[in-house]
This record gives C-alpha cells, sequence and structure tokens, in this order.
C-alpha cells in the first residue's frame, strides 16, 4: 500500500484532526520506535508500549479537536512527553518506580490534568459502549451499525429485516430513547457511588 | 411533540443538517419547556460521545493496523522531507565526485597554469595604443588604428625561407622581415606554412629586391641534445639583436610537452622564434615561449621537429623545395665569431 505523504507537521495535525486514516498510521510509524525505546528503556514490554502509545496518541487525538488547543512543540515530543507521563505514572502506581529514568529523547512537561481529564473521557467512552451492550439486541446491533460502522439506514433495515428505512429510523430512535436513559443514569449512580466512596 | 420527533430533530442540529421550518419547531419547544431543554442538552452530549467513540474506535484500529504494516514501513515509506535530503545527499556526492575527479586528474592546475605560459612575442599593442592616444590628442582627426607584434626569425634556406613562432604572425597580413646588422634591410614576407600546434611559421621573403642569403653556414642539428649543453639565441626583444645564454635544463618543455625542451636563457617578449644554438653553432630548437611562475624557464621545440615540418612540407611542394643546409660551417669558430657570421641571417619578424 502507499502511504500518501504528509509534507509538515501542520498537515499531519490537519489530518489527525480529520480522522484521517493515513495521517494517524503516518504518526504511529513515525513515532511508535521512540516511546518503545523508552519503555523498554524502563521496565516495560512491547505490550506495555503498545498501550501507553495509544492512550499517548489518543490524548493528542482529542486534544486536536479542541480549537483552543494549541501545539507549542513537535508531534513528536508531545506525544513522548504524554506517554512519558502515563508510563511513569503507571510505575508509580505498581510501585516499582526505577531510581533513575532512562531518557532517550527530550520532552516537555505534562500536566498531571491533562492524563487525569483522558482518563476520565475514555472511562465514559467506555461506559458508552457497555452501554451498546447492555441495551440488548436489535438496539445494540442498530445503533452500533449506525454510530460506530458507518452503515446506512437502508443497508441497516435490509441487514436486519426491517420493512423499509423508515421503520429501521423510528426503532433506531426508540433505541436512542433507552440508550440515552441507561447512559445517564449510570453516569449519575456512579457518581453517587464515587461521592459515597469519598465521604 | 412526541420524543422520537425530538430526538431525531436533535440529530439533526447535531449534524446541521435542520432546515429553517425544523429549526423553529425544535426551539419553540426547547424554549417553552426546560425539562426538555436538559433532555435537548444530554441528546447533544450523547449523539457527541458516539461520534467520539466511533473516532476512536477508528484510531485504534488504525494504530493497529499501521502495527502490522511497521514491517513494509522502511521500504514503502519515505516523505517528501527524506527524499529532498535524499537527494540533496546524492547530489553533494556526484558534485564532490566530478569536483575532486578534476581536481586531481588537474583540470584546475591546468586552468591556472595557462596564465603562467606566455608566448614570448613583442606585443605592441598597448604601447601604441597609449601613444595612439597621445597622438589622438594633438591630431584628433586621424582616425586610423593599428598595432604590430614583433618575434625574431632566422633564415633555413638561401632562398628566402625564414622559419619563426606562428603567433606572431597569425593575426596579421603584412609581414616584414628586418635586418639592420650590414646595412638595413626590409623585405615583405609571406607565410608559406603553419603549424598551430607546435607553434611554427615558415615565411618566405616575397620582395623582388631580395635575391639569396647565400650559403646558410649553420645547420638545423638531428643529433641528441645533452642536458647541461650550452646553448645560446640571438633575438629582437629590442630594436637591435640582443644576445642570451644558458643551458639546456630540461629534456621537457611545459607540462612534461616532449615536442620542446626547457632551457635556462632569460627571455622577454620579442624573442620568439629565435634560435637556439649549440657552442658548436647547431641549431639545436626554436625558442617559443616562457613559463612565467619560474625564473629562466623558456622553453624551445627541437630541431628534430623543425626538420619533419620541413620534410613533410617538401613532400607537398612540388617545385621549390627547401633545401635545408646540411653542413654547420661554425664548429670551429668560437661564439662572438659565430654570431657574427649568423647575425645577417637573423630577422626581426614584424607583423602589421
Amino acid at each position: 500500500m502507499k502511504l500518501s505523504n504528509f509534507w509538515s507537521e501542520a498537515e499531519l495535525l490537519q489530518g489527525v484532526r480529520e480522522n484521517n486514516e493515513h495521517a494517524i498510521k503516518t504518526i504511529y510509524k513515525l513515532h511508535f520506535p521512540m516511546v518503545e525505546k523508552f519503555i523498554r528503556q524502563n521496565g516495560g514490554m512491547l505490550q506495555d508500549a503498545k498501550d501507553v502509545f495509544q492512550d499517548g496518541f489518543l490524548v493528542l487525538f482529542r486534544n486536536v479537536k479542541n480549537t483552543d488547543f494549541n501545539l507549542d512543540c513537535k508531534i513528536k515530543t508531545y506525544i513522548y512527553s504524554v506517554c512519558r507521563r502515563i508510563w511513569l505514572t503507571e510505575l508509580k502506581r505498581k510501585k516499582k518506580a526505577p531510581v533513575s529514568v532512562k531518557e532517550p529523547d527530550e520532552f516537555v512537561n505534562i500536566d498531571e490534568s491533562d492524563i487525569e481529564e483522558y482518563n476520565e473521557h475514555e472511562k465514559n467512552l467506555l461506559h458508552l459502549s457497555q452501554c451498546l451492550v447492555l441495551l440488548g439486541e436489535p438496539c445494540s446491533s442498530l445503533l452500533s451499525n449506525f454510530y460506530l460502522n458507518n452503515l446506512s439506514m437502508q443497508e441497516i433495515a435490509k441487514k436486519m429485516g426491517y420493512t423499509n428505512a423508515d421503520n429501521a429510523k423510528t426503532q433506531k430512535y426508540k433505541c436512542l430513547l433507552r440508550l440515552k436513559k441507561i447512559f445517564f443514569e449510570k453516569v449519575v449512580l456512579k457518581k453517587e457511588i464515587l461521592n459515597n466512596g469519598l465521604n | 411533540m412526541d420524543l422520537i420527533r425530538f430526538t431525531e430533530l436533535s440529530e439533526k442540529y447535531f449534524n446541521n443538517s435542520l432546515n429553517e421550518n425544523e429549526r423553529l419547531e425544535l426551539f419553540s419547544a426547547i424554549n417553552a419547556d426546560t425539562e426538555l431543554k436538559l433532555q435537548f442538552e444530554e441528546n447533544v452530549q450523547l449523539f457527541n460521545d458516539l461520534q467520539l467513540l466511533k473516532a476512536e474506535n477508528n484510531a485504534k484500529q488504525w494504530l493497529a493496523e499501521a502495527e502490522n504494516e511497521k514491517s513494509n514501513f522502511k521500504i514503502n515509506y519515505l516523505n517528501l522531507r527524506t527524499r529532498i535530503i535524499h537527494y540533496v545527499a546524492v547530489a553533494a556526492v556526484s558534485f564532490f565526485a566530478v569536483v575532486g575527479t578534476l581536481y586531481y586528474s588537474g583540470w584546475f592546475s591546468y586552468k591556472k597554469n595557462l596564465q603562467t605560459y606566455t608566448q614570448l612575442a613583442n606585443n605592441i599593442t598597448m604601447l601604441t595604443n597609449n601613444q595612439k592616444s597621445l597622438w589622438d590628442a594633438l591630431f584628433s582627426f586621424n582616425k586610423s588604428e593599428y598595432s604590430y607584434i614583433a618575434g625574431t626569425g632566422f633564415a633555413i634556406a638561401p632562398d628566402g625561407y625564414i622559419i619563426t613562432s606562428y603567433h606572431i604572425v597569425k593575426d596579421f597580413d603584412s609581414i616584414f622581415v628586418v635586418n639592420c646588422q650590414d646595412s638595413l634591410i626590409r623585405y615583405h614576407a609571406d607565410i608559406v606554412f603553419n603549424n598551430l600546434s607546435l607553434d611554427v611559421a615558415i615565411l618566405k621573403i616575397s620582395d623582388s629586391a631580395f635575391s639569396d642569403f647565400g650559403k646558410i653556414p649553420y645547420k638545423l642539428s638531428d643529433q641528441n641534445i645533452e642536458l647541461g649543453e650550452n646553448v645560446y639565441t640571438l633575438g629582437y626583444s629590442k630594436k637591435d639583436v640582443v644576445f642570451g645564454e644558458g643551458s639546456v635544463s630540461s629534456f621537457t618543455g611545459y607540462n612534461e610537452d616532449s615536442s620542446t625542451i626547457q632551457v635556462s636563457i632569460p627571455s622577454n617578449p620579442g624573442n620568439s622564434g629565435g634560435p637556439l644554438l649549440n657552442s658548436k653553432g647547431e641549431i639545436i630548437g626554436m625558442l617559443c615561449a616562457k613559463n612565467n611562475k619560474i625564473e629562466g624557464a623558456t622553453f624551445a621545440i627541437k630541431s628534430e621537429l623543425l626538420i619533419n615540418l620541413v620534410d613533410s612540407l617538401n613532400s607537398k611542394l612540388d617545385s621549390e623545395q627547401i633545401i635545408l643546409s646540411k653542413y654547420n660551417s661554425l664548429s670551429n669558430f668560437d661564439k662572438p665569431n659565430q654570431i657574427k657570421k649568423i647575425k645577417s641571417l637573423i630577422f626581426k619578424v614584424e607583423a602589421y
């Protein structure tokens, strides 16, 4: 496969902002080796590197979609710095932080709050996908196909045996109402649990 | 408005595809009911989260795919910047290869050394121009412009053949040979032969006043030249004839040119075409040039090449062959007497 070329950092960022497959793959190919090196030098395995890189990339991914966000260093440095922060936090959590951290590359300081915000956000999306499963059939398939898998209503109607697309559409909105109910209920529930736990 | 319709409108709002009527319908409903407004905000958030979930799922999938493609990556993927760097590197390597080759093969030193090689014609152009400007200042109506060049030449055959350097005569059409040793003689001459690569021209006096030189007392030597041999020359580096002497310092000339030898005679413009004689009075060469950078390095064409030239010219000429002198009648004389005998056969060559 021939990969399209991104000629500048700005174009690469724009590609990420627009969910461009090639841009995302390019970033992985350009910058994963550096993260892998850091993780391996500091007590991690290849799989850890992949997980951390995915998280680090998603932080960037979410941030570039935010119009307020300004990247004031290279993409490489940013991803490396985020991944570094995530891995150091992980090491601390496992209580086996190395005495000295080997730094194969330059990095900028990343706020803990950025990572926490990201974790919150990830939890939220995890919750959403769990809710989608909890809905049960046919709502789960219907909504997943439409919202996640990019199928058109006609295709869905055909695939799931609805007489026409309008029927499927009415069904979709019914399912959405149910999804909304359990999604926001659970969030409220979780927050209450969390608050109770803290108290 | 039922909730299904409300959800549909919310989605259209989120996708920015509401038309004007639907917009009115939606916002009048929201503004009328605060509970509905809360529902609307939740709807928008849900759609937003669904969109994000899709984007992130895709991104994760692509990252995983990229991992699998990575092995092919290094072969397939070079972005433009990397390519430019490669091309620049290739260009730089080629450039240095070419320049380096030229440098080591002596191309540049050849170009540079060319400037140190000077032909010994007495170029009077500048002098003439200076005089002309004076002249013009005095007589501004006189616009005629000419310059001339002068060198030396010597007789090789009794019937008026004179050999000289081609660079003296090549740019001019009027050639005179001048000698004022016994009495002033000044003859017009024509070029009968020239060889640019050896820088040799053979002139023939074409003047009705000229009869013949008489016997030529010297001969063009066909003997081997000895290193360190004493040699001398006579030349017209000024109006009167000038003697110069030295010795053979090298068998080869400029840049190891084997057609010339190097002699340690101080030479000046005007010496070009002068004969190079050894102590026996044989002509072993003809001065042609000098090296500006080396003191006393004057170059002379070997006499055997001059003999070959005359032979090849004779093979082309039907009548009036050039008969070179075969005997040297000077070997028993000392240098001042040799000069006395030959000075009337050595000419100043003027070209206009």
